[in-house]
């Protein structure tokens, strides 16, 4: 077990995670609209990035201690809109030189430094990461998550045709996929006590196939039970990877409802996409913060844009104001390309 | 001190193949997969008769990223439409999906960067985790090797009787030597010099038995 010391984060939606919040319990629909920080530049993104994850670790006030270790979760780095080049395709690591430009600003001497890619659980997996070094004697370890949709990224996911051209509606009846955002955070992990507490992060990586995972989510389930007594004591709610695709969310309530069979324990499910669009690395690190906020607030955002729920899913999905909740454990799940899935327990302190 | 046994398995190979695998018949559309996604799987392939226990752990070291990949894909995109199947290999953790599936094997995968050091550091990672009594930590690589290819699989800790190299973590001395580096010493038959000293880990070879 560790802690969650501080946490940040910044969407297209919001600059703070108070701001974060303020959107998510709004419950406005965006329709179509980009999800993408409002200060883009016209040109290159890695600027922005090092700009970004600097400007939302400043947001914790945070000295680095000696012996803090740094892990940076992206998917794509610092990849530019790519463009085909000799050089190109023996150049370093796109990830690597965000984290050191984000060391460079920042000054922090890193015991440890380390990039994890793992998709879109690439945070979730951070965390894991972060949880062997706290165990391996590391006072504190800094997860970083950012990602930025260049047109490569924008043209790939259109080519697998994943992205909507309507509204982002996870878990219902119509929904037909995502719309991609920018995301950056941040968050100190110790042993020490914290805001909120992770019991472990559960992941599990299957070669089902590329774009989905299995159908019968024995994965993800697999990633669920690395995390001891999960089925036995059951979360009060689900921050779930909810895509909007097909496959992702039919796969995820099947998952949810293998875990949880008794319906009066069952969690109640939302999710954070239809708000931020889906930020990729960064989905798992905005769940984590909504899920910390949730636990300190006692209050839980709904999937505001699903009106409907697909008749064909089992699970108790919060889509309107709902009852008062009582929140002492919240689970976030992330599902990859690759197979990669993850969960992450997050618990409110003792 | 930690200190870890293991096995290195290496393959060098050209891309694309011109035959099916014989592990075709278990990846769906395998003539799809990119580079690393290949010459990842083929490593193991050749060397399953010996990879038969399994990892509690396994860490993709993913040095280039998936730049080789991204390249063609932006330059297909610039020329036809893009492919999907292109790009899915543009996530370089995507290369670990056809080698599990031909492994017949899921569990806990990290997919780490840290260029020029990315191999080396994973390596890191592995010894950190690696006990003989528990099960094996794999690190698993690919590399470009002039035209061709190399697959790289580590085999850290576990029941490891066939172990070649020794790991310790933290060196004695100070080093900063590169996965060039490191692969250039690992490769050469020369017992000399016996260590390689780099991210806080040394690395001997173990005598010729």
């Amino acid at each position: 077990m560790f802690s969650i010391r501080s946490y940040a984060c910044a969407t297209g939606a919001a600059d703070s995670v108070s701001g974060l919040w303020t959107a998510l319990m709004a419950g406005r629909d965006h329709g179509i609209e980009d999800f993408l920080f409002k200060d883009r530049p016209a040109g290159p993104v890695e600027d922005l990035l090092v700009r970004r994850l600097a400007s939302v670790y400043a947001q914790l006030n945070h000295h680095a201690l000696p012996g803090t270790g740094v892990i940076l979760a992206s998917t794509k780095g610092m990849s530019n809109d790519f463009v085909w080049s000799e050089s190109a395709a023996t150049a370093p690591d796109p990830l690597t030189p965000l984290l050191k430009g984000f060391l460079r600003q920042t000054g922090i001497q890193a015991e440890r430094s380390l990039c994890v890619s793992n998709a879109c659980s690439s945070t979730l997996a951070a965390f894991a990461l972060a949880d062997l070094w706290l165990g391996q004697g590391l006072s504190e370890v800094i997860v970083l998550a950012a990602d930025a949709v260049t047109p490569f990224v924008n043209k790939g996911f259109e080519s697998l045709k994943l992205l909507t051209s309507e509204g982002v509606r996870p878990f219902s009846a119509d929904r037909s996929g995502f719309r991609l955002g920018d995301g950056a955070a941040a968050f100190v992990l110790s042993k020490k006590p914290g805001v909120a507490n992770v019991r472990r992060i559960g992941l599990d990586s299957e070669g089902s196939a590329v774009t989905r995972p299995s159908h019968s989510g024995e994965s993800l389930m697999l990633a669920g039970l690395r995390i001891p007594g999960l089925r036995e004591n059951p979360p009060d709610a689900v921050i779930a990877h909810g895509t909007g695709t097909r496959i992702n969310d039919e796969t995820e309530d099947l998952t949810l409802a293998k875990l949880f069979e008794d319906p009066k324990s069952a969690p109640v499910i939302t999710g954070t996409k239809w708000c931020v669009g889906h930020t990729l690395s960064v989905s798992g690190a905005i769940d984590i913060a909504a899920a910390c906020e949730a636990l300190r607030r006692q209050e839980l955002f709904a999937l505001a844009t699903t009106s409907q729920i697909d008749p064909s899913f089992r699970g108790r999905y919060r889509t309107g104001a709902g009852g008062p909740l009582s929140l002492r454990k919240i689970l976030v799940s992330s599902l990859g390309f690759g197979g990669m899935h993850a969960m992450a327990l997050i618990e409110a302190p003792q | 001190m930690s200190t870890v046994h293991g096995a290195y398995y290496c393959s060098e190979m050209d891309f694309p193949a011109r035959i099916e695998p014989d592990w075709g018949k278990f990846v769906d559309r395998w003539y799809q997969l990119d580079a690393a996604s290949y010459v990842l799987t083929e490593t193991y392939w050749r060397h399953h008769a010996v990879l038969t226990d399994r990892p509690g752990v396994m860490f993709l070291a993913s040095p280039g990223a998936s730049n080789l990949t991204d390249s063609q894909f932006a330059h297909q995109a610039s020329q036809t439409t893009p492919s999907p199947a292109k790009f899915v290999h543009t996530l370089p953790n995507v290369r670990s999906a056809s080698l599990l599936k031909v492994m017949k094997w899921s569990g806990e995968v990290f997919c780490l960067q840290k260029d020029p050091v990315t191999v080396v550091s994973a390596l890191s990672e592995a010894v950190y985790l690696a006990r003989p009594e528990a099960a094996s930590t794999w690190v698993v690589s690919v590399t470009p090797h002039g035209a061709r290819f190399r697959g790289h699989i580590f085999v850290l800790g576990g029941e490891n009787p066939a172990s070649t190299l020794t790991f310790k973590i933290p060196a004695e001395i100070a080093g900063s030597l590169t996965d060039r580096d490191f692969f250039s010493w690992l490769n050469t038959s020369e017992q000399t010099p016996l260590n390689f000293v780099a991210e806080g880990l040394e690395i001997v070879k173990s005598p010729v038995r």
